[in-house]
């Protein structure tokens, strides 16, 4: 395992818990955690996304207000369709990255959404329109923003 | 990689993923958290509806196969059907007869029509009793409905038996109610006539027709058929009433031959007288 992503997704998933709130302008509310499980997942494979995106699925469950577990299923289904789906692809930003983040924001909105309108009986389609595509596409703008970064290495390179 | 690494290495990656997923599935489908129940139940209505064009498709399939073999039960229904009601007329026809056998104190020989001559108009039938059976020559042959007519060619195991349709006799008759005697006569297609009752004699429709004995042919009190109309016709003879016979006689199928009426031997006396001259 290694200990630099350990330590970045432990700080990504303090600052969810901490930032997350202040960042969110409407209903549209930005998710740091989907982005990097796909980044491990790209970077390191189907395993590790899996995992990451298990551990860190079910931490952000376990302190929001979603149902334990729903993140956790959305997150490593991400961070492994990553893997298997791009395997030695070049890490470049708008394939795979911004391509995999974009989807996995938009159905991972699309099951939030679900939930959040079956439990407090909401139109579900005025939901996601003004909520969750708008969340989506802020996760991935802030992916895209971290791409282009000076915090992004430009490694480039197949894993 | 080795191929046999990057196999084991998928196998986990795999194995890896479904514990997650179950696990995460267990855990989420077990929220005491509002909206999972409705999303159980959710996802019970999109399986539903995703297998609804399934099963279309598996009806399509089977609906050909159970389409032949009802068309092959129908079939075997229908032939059943048609023996079963051959069967249930058969034995109305029997049970009649049987009754008609035991009401009537003159003695019949069954047979059944095996063939029939000029078949539109019902005028004659070859039925399968002859003079091994006892049948006589001209003897009436009567249905539990009425008469039929008489026999008028007996063989060893057949007799021919001409009917009251055609014009080769006449049938002694009368009114049951007044008891008033005239001949019956075909008078063409579906028409016979009552002809020699005298002008202004009391006769109604729906009168009883029957035989009078009288013709030493046909026993009394045959039925035979009803007064159906005013009279067709009045002569210098007398009036003429149509009548309609109780018998179909285009239907009939199982008969009774008359025996042992007991006429009355009309030589009987001249018979006796010669014996005793001879003496």
């Amino acid at each position: 395992m290694n200990g630099k992503l350990l330590v970045s997704g432990l700080i990504l998933l303090i600052l969810q818990a901490g930032l997350g709130p202040l960042l969110t302008v409407g209903d549209a509310r930005p998710s740091f955690i989907l982005p990097f499980v796909v980044y491990v997942g790209l970077k390191s494979g189907p395993m590790w996304g899996t995992l990451y995106g298990f551990a860190l699925g079910i931490a952000i469950d376990a302190l929001g207000s979603l149902p334990l577990g729903m993140s956790a299923l959305a997150f490593c289904t991400a961070g492994f369709v990553s893997g298997k789906m791009a395997p030695g692809e070049q890490f470049r930003l708008w394939w795979p990255w911004t391509t995999f983040v974009l989807i996995f924001a938009i159905l991972f909105e699309l099951l939030r959404t679900l939930l959040l309108a079956r439990a407090n009986a909401l139109p579900f389609f005025s939901l996601m329109t003004w909520g969750g595509l708008p969340s989506a596409l802020w996760t991935t703008g802030l992916a895209v923003l971290w791409f282009i970064s000076p915090l992004h290495g430009r490694e480039g390179s197949p894993r | 990689m080795p191929l046999r690494t990057r196999q084991v290495s998928g196998n986990v990656e795999w194995t890896v993923y479904i514990v997650c997923m179950a696990v995460a599935l267990v855990l989420l489908l077990t929220s005491p958290k509002p909206g999972v129940r409705e999303i159980k139940d959710s996802t019970a209505d999109l399986v539903g509806y995703a297998a609804t064009p399934l099963q279309l498709v598996r009806k399509v399939f089977t609906v050909w196969s159970d389409f032949d073999l009802l068309q092959k039960h129908a079939l075997e229904l229908s032939k059943e059907n048609s023996q079963l009601r051959d069967a249930y007329m058969e034995n109305q026809r029997l049970r009649s007869m049987l009754s008609l056998r035991e009401r009537t104190s003159i003695g019949t020989i069954p047979a059944s029509v095996i063939s029939a001559v000029g078949p539109a108009l019902g005028g004659q039938y070859r039925i399968n009793a002859g003079r091994a059976q006892g049948v006589e020559l001209n003897a009436a042959v009567i249905t539990p409905f009425g008469l039929v007519g008489k026999t008028v060619e007996v063989t060893d195991h057949t007799t021919l038996v001409q009917t009251l349709v055609g014009n080769n006799y006449g049938v002694a008759v009368m009114l049951e109610r007044t008891r008033m005697r005239g001949i019956l006569r075909w008078a063409g297609p579906d028409r016979w006539t009552l002809s020699g009752l005298p002008t202004g004699v009391d006769v109604k429709p729906g009168d009883l027709v029957v035989t009078s004995g009288l013709g030493a042919v046909f026993p009394m009190s045959l039925r035979v058929g009803v007064v159906a109309e005013s009279p067709s016709a009045i002569s210098t003879y007398g009036e003429s009433w149509t009548v309609q016979p109780f018998v179909d006689f285009r239907t009939v199928e199982e008969v009774f031959v008359v025996t042992n009426i007991g006429w009355p031997d009309p030589y009987a006396g001249l018979r006796d007288q010669a014996v005793e001259a001879d003496k």
